[in-house]
């Protein structure tokens, strides 16, 4: 009696199962992603059970378009769901804006805030060296003159004056023109918005945000929550 | 705030740069210098770097605060000096004139007792002639020196007997007739390092002076 009921119980299981579909989707783009089948928004998992049949299945990925397709299990008991899903044009957009922003924040306050900090910092360095390679020139040249020193050594010496002067006069530049640069751009930097890009869950009707954060220099992920 | 920290920097910037003096050359040179002896000459040059020194001759140049050299001609010599800041941006330059010229003995002076009255004084091989009044005697001079008359021969100016820098025997040889008595039997000198004038010989009851011009 015991067995047969054993038996009876399995049957019934083995036709159950004979009436729906395991489905492993495979979802190419986007992170995590939440799956609705036939308007019932799915766990979060990539393995489903379904009846068989046909199923309307929406996807939907942050950042994402949502994807729309149609299940056909057949009388599989088993069967694997592809699905590729496309960037939304709003955040092809905001990647194309924060790429400007970064680029003008960088034109308008990194770069001169960079030039300004090298240069400053290299002045006190090229100046020392600046004087003690004049000094060096003056001396050569006067011992050149008395045929002291030979003609390549005298050469070298002015080549050298040269590349220091050089350095001198980049590193002062750099310091006047990146400070000024730096203080004539920043309204024009402070007025600089981070472009955001806010997208809502289909499914769960929150929103999600992203925004550049210009402290860190990288994008800031936020939820807001809808009841 | 940061443009007024700044601007006090800047301030604080050119006080420093302003506060900088100006190199000041100056040279105190003596007026004579012996041909071929090595001197150190300095400067009293203020607020420099460094120093360069021209020596008025074909020689080298020198930089450095002190300049070792060695004049090698006789003759007048404008020694330049150029004192440079730092960077040497700036400078100041000074000369001054000097002679250059050998030592050559100008007279002798032989005080104590003596009862020679005829003496020979001479330089390695070399007999100083000497002039007395208006006598000059070529090889030996002829008189006596005690206490109160000492014995004072003059070298004259056409001689030019020259003090050599290296050592040289002095010889004093006393006579009397035909006797010679060594005074002073070649004594080593070396003038490189005796530049005391007179130069200054003790002998034997009596003291031999040397007296030396530049010429």
């Amino acid at each position: 009696m015991k067995s047969l009921l054993y038996l009876l119980l399995l049957v019934s299981i083995n036709t159950v199962a004979q009436d729906s579909t395991k489905v492993r989707f495979f979802v190419k783009g986007g992170e995590k992603y939440f799956v609705r089948i036939d308007g019932e928004i799915q766990p979060q998992t990539n393995i489903f059970h379904v009846s068989q049949g046909t199923h309307e299945v929406e996807i939907w990925s942050f950042k994402q378009r949502t994807y729309k397709g149609t299940l056909e299990t057949g009388n599989l008991d088993s069967t694997n769901f592809f699905a590729e899903l496309l960037p939304s044009p709003e955040y092809v957009a905001y990647v194309r804006n924060t790429d400007t922003y970064k680029r003008k924040l960088f034109f308008a306050k990194t770069a001169p805030f960079i030039i300004t900090g090298v240069s400053a910092a290299a002045l006190p360095f090229v100046t020392v060296r600046r004087f003690n390679k004049h000094e060096e020139l003056v001396q050569n040249q006067f011992l050149f003159d008395r045929q002291q020193i030979t003609s390549e050594t005298m050469d070298n010496t002015k080549l050298q004056c040269n590349v220091v002067n050089t350095l001198f006069y980049v590193s002062a530049i750099g310091t006047v023109v990146g400070s000024a640069s730096f203080f004539l751009l920043r309204p024009y930097a402070n007025k600089l918005m981070p472009p955001t890009f806010k997208q809502q869950n289909p499914f769960t009707l929150e929103y999600m945000n992203l925004t550049f954060n210009q402290q860190i220099q990288s994008p800031e992920f936020g939820l807001t929550l809808s009841f | 705030m940061i443009m007024k920290r700044l601007n006090y920097l800047i301030l604080l910037g050119l006080l420093i740069v302003s506060c900088k003096q100006n190199p000041k050359a100056c040279l105190e040179l003596d007026e004579k210098y012996e041909v071929g002896r090595e001197y150190t000459l300095t400067s009293c040059s203020e607020n420099y770097e460094f120093i360069t020194w021209d020596f008025g001759t074909d020689q080298n140049g020198f930089i450095g605060d002190e300049a070792p050299h060695t004049f090698q001609d006789k003759g007048r010599k404008t020694v330049t000096i150029e004192a440079y800041s730092r960077g040497a941006y700036n400078s100041d330059a000074v000369s001054q004139s000097i002679r250059v010229a050998n030592r050559v003995i100008d007279y002798v002076d032989i005080i104590g007792e003596s009862n020679f009255n005829q003496f020979e004084l001479s330089f390695g091989t070399q007999e100083i002639p000497f002039l007395v009044g208006n006598i000059t005697f070529q090889n030996s001079a002829l008189g006596t020196f005690t206490e109160e008359a000492p014995f004072v021969g003059e070298v004259g100016n056409e001689i030019r007997l020259q003090l050599p820098l290296d050592r040289v025997s002095l010889s004093l040889n006393g006579k009397r007739g035909s006797n010679t008595s060594p005074l002073i039997y070649q004594e080593v000198k070396n003038f490189r390092f005796n530049t005391s004038n007179p130069v200054v010989y003790n002998g034997t009851d009596f003291t031999l002076k040397l007296y030396w011009k530049f010429d």
